[in-house]
């Protein structure tokens, strides 16, 4: 029999048993509970929740690179970006439009009725983004944080200001202004470029976008970041030179007001390796206010606008002549009494010179003698020598819109068309065009294709020099120096006589052509382009400079005396820039001799004017001025205004002779930025 | 009958030893235990080290961003300084002598008189067109034989007498 004792000691451990087994089931059913919320989270919605949590945690940020420098030879940069902020409204987080406007639009001075039209319409298009304020400088963005700084909102980006918000901008510049703006165009608000190297070049230079992946905590601070895409833009280094650019563009602009033309263009250009030093055109623009700029200043007329070019191209005729050895420079031609009949069509001579040496014939531009050189040519010659030179084919420089000229082939030609082709007319050429032609005897008949691009350099590689292509040899070399000896008389003796440069041989021809009106389809012979493109030196030329003004008013209109001039300043002081080494003796400018301060001595004498070099053929020569005559007091005043130099020469100077610490200790002054 | 089998002292020591067991496995708990904590501690300073870099890296870069970019303003603004424009204006601020243009422009001009002088039009007989040619055509002018002056001729006393020839 049990015992009372026994029996209660079996009653416990069961009571205790069951209290075990029921804490167990509420453990169990707990965990369980748990278990199954843990599997629904991290199996059902195990993506929703990283989508939200990835959401919440990473940011990714948009930015686009800087886009790509543009230098000149010498590492002056023509054009720039920095970086700039856009201001930006997120409708969606304004909840007061009307309150938000008034802010901003005292900070930023707008119209406040027009900013909250803005945001409300915005907040009922459910839009992101409205702009308010577009590529601001660093001044003005601390000037705005400051102004819309509201200590009661958190948040993690400036502005402290519910609903605004800063973007990332980039702002370009041109610190040259309007130094070579058709060579190096512009680019719009979206740094897309729209004109000159900068469209041309669009690809090399614009930045890529990155994305940046950022990881931030609970207060919006960035702790980690990812680059996920990255294509760095390239710098494009021109072989312009700005000294020699500001040059030209000087000169230009004088000879066409002083021409009362209504355009110029200017080329210089190095023979040997066809790089462009300088391409000029006047009226010009400033691309850093390109809503401010007439349409028509922006183009490169240059390589885009066709002329007839008159006389110059009586080059194609001697030098095709000359190939064919059909004559000597020293031969002697017969222009009779200055005209000609070809077909239905009288030629005539400005002059009638008679019987002269082709030399005296190319320096007096007699269209007789061209044209009975042309007929001895021959048609298929004639055009070959043209297509051979470059006319008619684009020159492949690397600007865009370049035109190709107008060149028809000999089926299409009439019975007076070889006529008129030889003495320029026929024939539409771009300045470009002309200047290579004329380089191509400069280097003894090989033609060399114009580049304006050095190199391209991406960032932290090895820049990428653009490589020489496409010689072509079109005259053998003896052709060529009769060329340029012809070209000389030109200079020395004939139209060109205005382009005779102190201390340096040149040679070169004027051209002097009747425009040909598009709405008449006729040539109208009261506009003129008037042209002058020479070398220099002759013997051994450095450079090439074409100068053409269109529509000039002034005297007799012709390049010699209009074009001639320019070719002259930008030859002369281009030459000495380049310390290219004096082929001539240096006469002594009057003005030098003249220089000498006015002394109260009695014994101070004027030095006397030297004798004036040889008179050319027809002209009086002037008598010499004794050594103890004394200037008239308006040679004096003369003096004084040549005396203090041209502000252009002085400044190209002191922009290639000096950085600009020395340029400030120098003018004592802190130069403005 | 006497159901203890084991002695007062072996028993004793049985308790004893199992007392050396528990304490031995409580102080390998203890261990295993700071060991975690220890290992807890050590992962979340790591991680909030690293939480703490990633946010001053991300300082320094943009530190580098703001820098490169007054760099590049400078650079700008020292190549405007250069540019002819602002060297023009300093030089007159300096009070360089700034010649005008028109003293240069006169030069030209002078040329173009002296050249406009020649170029005067002539009586209408003897204007001479360059180059007679259009495209649409106009009819040839009709010849005219030119009439040439005859050579004065002179005779001993200087006197002027008309050539009979």
């Amino acid at each position: 029999m049990k015992t009372p004792r026994k029996a209660k000691k079996k009653n416990l451990k069961q009571m205790a048993f069951t209290r075990f087994m029921l804490v167990v089931a509420v453990l169990v059913l707990w965990i369980g509970g748990i278990s199954v919320r843990l599997v629904h989270l991290q199996v059902t919605q195990h993506a929703w929740l990283k989508e939200k949590a990835l959401d919440m945690r990473q940011d990714v940020k948009s930015t686009r690179m800087l886009r790509g420098s543009i230098y000149d030879r010498n590492e002056r940069a023509l054009a720039m970006s920095v970086r700039a902020r856009t201001l930006y409204a997120d409708p969606t987080e304004i909840a007061d439009p009307e309150a938000t406007a008034k802010v901003i639009a005292k900070t930023l001075t707008l119209d406040a009725r027009q900013i909250a039209s803005q945001i409300r319409k915005g907040k009922e298009a459910k839009k992101r983004y409205v702009v308010l304020a577009k590529k601001v400088d660093e001044d003005v963005f601390e000037k705005i944080n400051k102004a819309l700084d509201t200590p009661d909102v958190k948040k993690s980006d400036l502005p402290y200001f519910t609903g605004l918000h800063w973007r990332d901008d980039q702002k370009r510049s041109y610190p040259y202004q309007t130094l070579a703006a058709q060579v190096v165009g512009f680019s719009n608000a979206d740094d897309d470029g729209k004109a000159g190297i900068e469209q041309s070049q669009d690809d090399v230079l614009h930045g890529a976008v990155i994305k940046k992946l950022q990881e931030r905590d609970r207060l919006g601070r960035v702790y980690d970041e990812t680059f996920v895409e990255r294509e760095t833009p390239s710098d494009v280094v021109l072989t312009l030179d700005t000294g020699f650019q500001y040059m030209t563009e000087q000169a230009l602009e004088r000879g066409v007001r002083a021409a009362n033309a209504k355009s110029g263009m200017a080329i210089v250009m190095n023979p040997k390796t066809g790089e462009i030093l300088a391409l000029a055109n006047y009226p010009t623009f400033d691309p850093n206010t390109i809503n401010d700029a007439e349409a028509e200043n922006i183009g490169n007329k240059a390589i885009q606008a066709v002329y007839s070019p008159g006389s110059v191209f009586k080059i194609v005729t001697y030098g095709s002549a000359l190939e064919k050895h059909l004559f000597a420079p020293e031969d002697e031609i017969d222009s009779g009494n200055g005209t000609i009949e070809i077909g239905d069509h009288k030629f005539q001579d400005a002059h009638a010179v008679g019987r002269v040496s082709y030399l005296q014939a190319m320096a007096a531009s007699s269209n007789v003698c061209a044209i009975k050189i042309a007929m001895k040519v021959g048609r298929e010659d004639f055009f070959t020598t043209t297509k051979k030179l470059g006319f008619g084919a684009k020159t492949g420089v690397e600007l865009p819109a370049e035109t190709q000229g107008i060149l028809r082939s000999p089926k299409e030609w009439k019975g007076d068309s070889l006529a008129s082709m030889s003495i320029g007319y026929e024939i539409g050429v771009t300045a470009l065009q002309m200047a290579t032609a004329f380089a191509t005897i400069a280097n003894d008949g090989i033609r060399v294709q114009p580049r304006i691009i050095k190199e391209i350099r991406p960032e932290n590689e090895q820049p990428k020099v653009v490589p020489q292509v496409q010689q072509t040899e079109v005259f053998t070399g003896d052709t060529s120096r009769n060329l340029k000896a012809m070209l000389r008389q030109v200079v020395l003796t004939g139209t060109g006589r205005r382009a005779q440069l102190n201390g340096y041989t040149s040679a070169g021809k004027t051209g002097t052509a009747w425009k040909f009106d598009s709405k008449s389809k006729t040539i109208d012979s009261n506009k003129y382009v008037s042209s002058f493109i020479g070398m220099a030196p002759a013997g051994n030329p450095e450079i090439v400079v074409a100068v053409v003004l269109d529509e000039p008013k002034v005297a007799a209109r012709d390049g010699g005396a209009v074009a001639a001039p320019v070719f002259r300043e930008i030859a002369q002081n281009i030459l000495q820039e380049m310390k290219v080494a004096s082929d001539e003796p240096v006469k002594q400018d009057a003005v030098v001799a003249k220089v000498v301060p006015e002394s109260t001595s009695k014994s101070a004498e004027i030095k006397s004017l030297p004798a004036e070099s040889k008179p050319e053929s027809g002209t009086k020569p002037k008598p010499a001025e004794s050594p103890a005559v004394k200037p008239k007091p308006k040679d004096i005043k003369k003096t004084n205004d040549k005396k203090l130099g041209d502000t252009g020469k002085l400044t190209a100077f002191l922009l290639r002779r000096f950085n600009s610490h020395d340029l400030s200790l120098i003018l004592n002054t802190k130069l403005e930025t | 009958m006497n159901k203890r089998t084991q002695t007062r002292p072996a028993r004793k020591k049985a308790a004893q030893q199992n007392d050396a067991t528990r304490w031995r496995t409580y102080a390998l708990m203890l261990g295993c235990g700071l060991m975690l904590l220890t290992g807890f501690f050590f992962a979340g300073r790591q991680h909030f080290l690293s939480m703490d870099y990633g946010m001053k890296n991300s300082r320094l870069r943009k530190q580098v961003d703001d820098l490169e970019t007054e760099k590049r303003r400078l650079l700008l603004a020292r190549e405007v300084s250069l540019s002819p424009n602002e060297i023009k204006k300093a030089l007159s601020k300096s009070g360089m002598i700034e010649p005008t243009a028109a003293a240069v422009e006169g030069e030209i001009a002078q040329v173009a008189t002296a050249t406009r002088e020649k170029a005067l039009p002539k009586p209408a007989a003897e204007v001479k067109p360059m180059v007679i040619k259009t495209v649409s055509v106009n009819p040839v002018a009709t010849r005219v034989a030119a009439v040439y002056s005859k050579p004065e001729k002179f005779d001993k006393q200087g006197r002027k007498t008309l050539s009979t020839e």
